[in-house]
């Protein structure tokens, strides 16, 4: 049983009262900035800022999920259903969550922090990127999440947190048809779809980022501070202060400043410090439980909690992420995003469409199409020989690699149909390269499971 | 000796004959997004 710090419970009294008013305030804040990103963006209609556009629509979503996250304790105001109508449909709906599928994860995980149970333990585990001591492969993903390779992270997060009543889904449903085809009329379709790119790319690394320094290392939660500027973007509205909220859930977001205030220890440790600490650990494969960072009383754990890994995401799922939804990018990119082939423009006019703002010839969005279909390319064989015979899979990747890469290198001597392009062959490469590093290692959850399966045998 | 055939056809890993469709596929897609000349 985790041992609450000693407050005055006077004080606790006040730092439970809720503000319906704060978190609005700080609910309109989020979604001003978000307007005015939009509108900046839609003014200025140059490629490379759409592409921009997600780093502040990230942020904000970031804020948005801690006042969603909030909600979820019921900490808006007392009126439950005021509670959870407000939450829904001003946080949780728009990032695609809904709070009873939320709440039946995030309390238990609450319940069973540092222990076998707690759910973001199987997530840890299932899918392992967050392996001790931090190496820097680990920073690679933050870099692999702008291209979507945080989707299959969202899919498991989707299926822990799926809805619960079938209110919540009708409720959600709703809101996405509603939005859709309000800027479907407005012709303003690219509005719900750089969101939901910023959800799957920015949004998803700042979560990541956030399970790197909540409770990696230590059975208890770090207690972590960092540059204004840095909580700001990252982490907003004092999401970042996850030791007082884990031993005081009652208590609202705009009131843990104080709570801290009130708890002199323990020491409240920076960011760069918990990273420097985390990288000089002693091996802890990721999902697995135990003290093993500095901050945790300088106690070593000694049992490594272990649990039964939830199944692998199902090969469908994963082509979907990997390979359907990049190419759909890259479809779509060129359908919407860019003028010059043929074939798109005929497919806007047939779906009256009309001719987009003209886009510079070696942009960004010239090379997405490019570098989505290199990276789908490669990625097909790494997922459809992720169990099997190590020489097919070799063989078949490396063939893949060689079509990626290959594709625009014979534009370059005329083999290939097409214009050759600098830009395309380094972001090809960049793509392909990127799905090597992120797919071509199979975890060891599978050297672990043959292991223990294989241990009987050896005994006997 | 086409029994033996079809036997070996038999034992050959499905995959194989999914990654060449899906490689040409992909070598359609490049083909088709071609601008035309």
């Amino acid at each position: 049983v985790r041992r609450r710090p000693a407050i005055d419970p006077a004080l606790l009294g006040e730092l439970r009262a809720l503000s319906p008013a704060r978190w609005l305030a700080a609910c309109a804040f989020d979604w001003l900035l978000i307007v005015a990103t939009f509108v900046i963006v839609g003014a200025i209609d140059h490629p490379l800022v759409y592409a921009l556009a997600i780093f502040p629509i990230g942020s904000r979503q970031q804020g948005l999920g801690a006042l969603f996250h909030d909600a979820a304790h019921r900490l808006v105001t007392r009126d439950r259903r005021l509670n959870d109508a407000t939450g829904s449909l001003f946080a949780a709906w728009p990032l695609g969550l809904t709070l009873g599928g939320y709440r039946r994860y995030h309390l238990v995980h609450h319940r069973k922090l540092g222990s076998p149970g707690d759910p973001e333990m199987g997530h840890k585990r299932a899918l392992p990127h967050w392996d001790l001591p931090l190496a820097p492969r680990q920073a690679l993903h933050f870099a692999s999440d702008l291209v979507g390779g945080g989707i299959p992270h969202l899919a498991a997060a989707g299926r822990m947190t799926r809805p619960v009543r079938a209110g919540e889904v009708i409720g959600l449903s709703i809101f996405w048809i509603g939005v859709a085809l309000a800027f479907w009329q407005l012709h303003l379709l690219w509005v719900p779809l750089l969101w939901v790119v910023s959800i799957a790319t920015t949004f998803w690394s700042g979560v990541r980022l956030r399970i790197f320094t909540e409770h990696l290392g230590t059975r208890d939660t770090h207690r972590i501070t960092m540059h204004p500027w840095l909580e700001a973007i990252v982490m907003p509205h004092a999401i970042g202060l996850h030791w007082e909220h884990h031993h005081f859930p009652e208590v609202p977001f705009h009131r843990l400043r104080a709570l801290r205030a009130a708890l002199p220890s323990p020491r409240v440790i920076p960011l760069h410090e918990l990273l420097r600490d985390l990288a000089k650990t002693r091996q802890l494969p990721s999902g697995d439980i135990a003290d093993v960072t500095r901050d945790t009383d300088g106690s070593e754990g000694s049992s490594v909690a272990t649990l039964d890994a939830p199944a692998e995401l199902p090969l469908w799922t994963r082509l979907a992420a990997h390979v359907a939804l990049p190419l759909a990018i890259g479809v779509g990119t060129y359908l919407f995003l860019r003028p010059d082939p043929p074939v798109a423009a005929a497919l806007r006019a047939a779906l009256h469409l009309g001719p987009l703002a003209s886009a510079p010839v070696g942009s960004f969005l010239d090379v997405l199409p490019d570098a989505a279909w290199a990276y789908a390319v490669t990625a097909t064989p790494l997922l459809v020989w992720w169990r099997g015979p190590r020489g097919a899979r070799l063989g078949w990747t490396a063939a893949a690699v060689a079509l990626a890469v290959g594709w625009e290198l014979g534009q370059r001597v005329g083999v290939t149909p097409g214009g050759f392009s600098t830009e395309d062959l380094v972001g090809s490469a960049t793509a392909a390269a990127l799905a090597l590093i992120v797919l071509y290692p199979r975890p060891r959850l599978e050297a672990s499971r043959s292991a223990t399966a294989e241990a009987p045998s050896e005994a006997a | 000796m086409i029994t033996k055939l079809v036997s070996k056809a038999r034992s050959i890993d499905t995959r194989h004959a999914f990654m060449l469709l899906a490689l040409v596929a992909f070598v359609a897609m490049a083909a088709g997004s071609a601008p035309a000349p």
